[in-house]
């Protein structure tokens, strides 16, 4: 779907090629926002598995953006998941983000290049059936906060939004839908250069 | 120390490149609080490119006039005012002399502040008074002022406030500014709270090393070099990347954004090491902040 975009982004992306990873009709916004800001954006599946993780992108080619939009996680409460579903769901999305995380900048550091990666992630929320979501946040909170750190010198940005409008993009008034396209385009961009490993909200109040 | 060739420094476009087309923000006017020099001028400088007209409220008229002089050469339509921002009833005068010379006030940059290293414990009533109503009162009677104001016209408008990157760690040699920065970050997520439903957004952007002539050490190449080599980004940060960052808070671009804190600081809230150097007391340190 197109994004909603009330205000026309600038070309903040011109000539940067995107993987972004995963599914939801805010990372399809995002993406579309990107290619408005002139990058080129590739899309990936949500994959958990490092072959699968390196073939996508082998098949996407030089890219030095990432956006990972995770895995969908249910609502469900604690005791009543197993293993399996553990695995399918919360192992599946932190995995994948870390595995797309690191086999992007191993790419990056081989081609000498750097980048910028950027979750898209749900709010932190204390509530019943959040048990997945909320182990996931306090996650990737510090692998965003870590990974900033690591990377910062090789000129690899690592961010996050964390908001209800990626959790329910659908359900987003148009100026938060805006805000979501337009900061995640901001913070790609090198005019975002001295901000990293920060986690930012659209509009939790 | 100086840094390694084979890592990467990645600078933000150049000053006459800003993110927000010109003309983004035509229309509106902007008081920036301490908008004479510094990380204020910045915002106001921000706001200009974008096409607001700007009023600065400076600690003196002086350094208003001072800071205007340099935006009016950028082509800003500017007023400049000294006001005491610990003062409601001035305040409020000053507000009016910018929506009677300007037209009504839109967006509201809350910079105005100060800092200075002083131990807690040989911290005088006046030093306390000195950094925390500026910058926690100042704040808390600008961004009233303004959204009474707001709020009488309709609702509509946009607040962003220079908080700083140690306010979850707090500042050692530094309590008075690491209560006020806090204090003034979560202000913002509950006053976002009181006005939304008058469409006033109030966000904060929680700076890290942005040198300028007026920080406590001054400015200078030599300067900046050794403090960016002890960041993880690899250099200080350049003043118009903060000012374009607050601007784009309050732009079209953000309309939906409201309540949050976004850090520029280069990770430097982040280094961490598993063994560090002895520590050493702020009062038995030579520097109190650690050398600079």
């Amino acid at each position: 779907m197109a994004a909603t975009q009330l205000i026309a982004l600038p070309a903040w992306l011109e000539g940067r090629r995107a993987l972004a990873v995963g599914e939801g009709a805010a990372l399809d916004a995002v993406a579309a926002a990107l290619e408005t800001a002139g990058a080129r954006a590739v899309r990936g599946a949500a994959v958990a598995d490092l072959p699968e993780v390196a073939a996508q992108f082998d098949a996407a080619g030089p890219v030095d953006l990432l956006v990972h939009a995770g895995t969908p996680l249910p609502t469900i409460s604690s005791e009543q998941i197993g293993m399996e579903q553990w695995r399918a769901t919360f192992s599946a999305d932190l995995d994948g983000r870390f595995l797309h995380a690191a086999e992007f900048t191993r790419r990056l550091l081989a081609a000498d290049m750097p980048g910028n990666i950027l979750y898209l992630m749900p709010p932190y929320r204390v509530e019943a059936g959040q048990g997945m979501a909320g182990t996931a946040h306090g996650a990737l909170d510090n692998l965003v906060k870590s990974l900033s750190v690591e990377w910062a010198r090789d000129g690899i940005r690592v961010n996050a939004i964390a908001s209800r409008v990626v959790a329910d993009y659908q359900g987003s008034t148009e100026p938060q839908q805006t805000s979501l396209t337009s900061l995640a385009a901001y913070l790609l961009s090198d005019y975002a250069a001295y901000v990293t490993g920060t986690i930012t909200g659209i509009d939790e109040v | 120390m100086t840094i390694p060739p084979h890592h990467k420094v990645v600078e933000a476009p150049p000053v006459d490149r800003p993110p927000l087309p010109a003309g983004t923000l035509n229309g509106e006017v902007a008081v920036v609080t301490g908008g004479g020099s510094g990380m204020g001028l910045a915002m106001a400088s921000a706001f200009v490119q974008a096409g607001a007209k700007v009023a600065i409220f400076g600690r003196t008229q002086e350094k208003a006039d001072q800071g205007a002089e340099k935006l009016r050469a950028m082509g800003g339509q500017v007023l400049a005012v000294g006001a005491d921002v610990r003062d409601p009833a001035k305040i409020a005068d000053v507000f009016d002399r910018a929506e009677a010379e300007l037209g009504p006030v839109t967006i509201l940059a809350n910079n105005a502040g100060g800092n200075y290293p002083v131990l807690a414990e040989g911290m005088s009533a006046g030093q306390w008074r000195s950094i925390t109503r500026i910058a926690i009162d100042g704040t808390f009677f600008c961004s009233t002022e303004f959204a009474r104001r707001r709020i009488a016209a309709g609702g509509r408008g946009a607040i962003v406030n220079n908080s700083a990157q140690y306010i979850w760690t707090g500042f050692p040699g530094d309590a008075h500014s690491a209560a006020a920065k806090a204090a003034i970050a979560t202000m913002s997520a509950t006053q976002a709270q009181d006005w939304k439903q008058h469409r006033i957004r109030v966000n904060c952007v929680a700076a890290g090393f942005f040198p300028h002539a007026h920080s406590v050490n001054g400015q200078n190449a030599d300067q900046d070099v050794r403090l960016g080599a002890m960041l993880p980004i690899a250099r200080v940060g350049r003043m118009h990347e903060f000012g374009w960052i607050s601007a784009f808070l309050c732009s079209p671009f953000a309309a939906g954004i409201t309540g949050e804190t976004l850090v520029i600081d280069a990770a430097d809230r982040l280094r961490r090491t598993l063994t560090s150097p002895d520590f050493i007391p702020p009062r038995e340190r030579e520097v109190i902040w650690g050398d600079m």
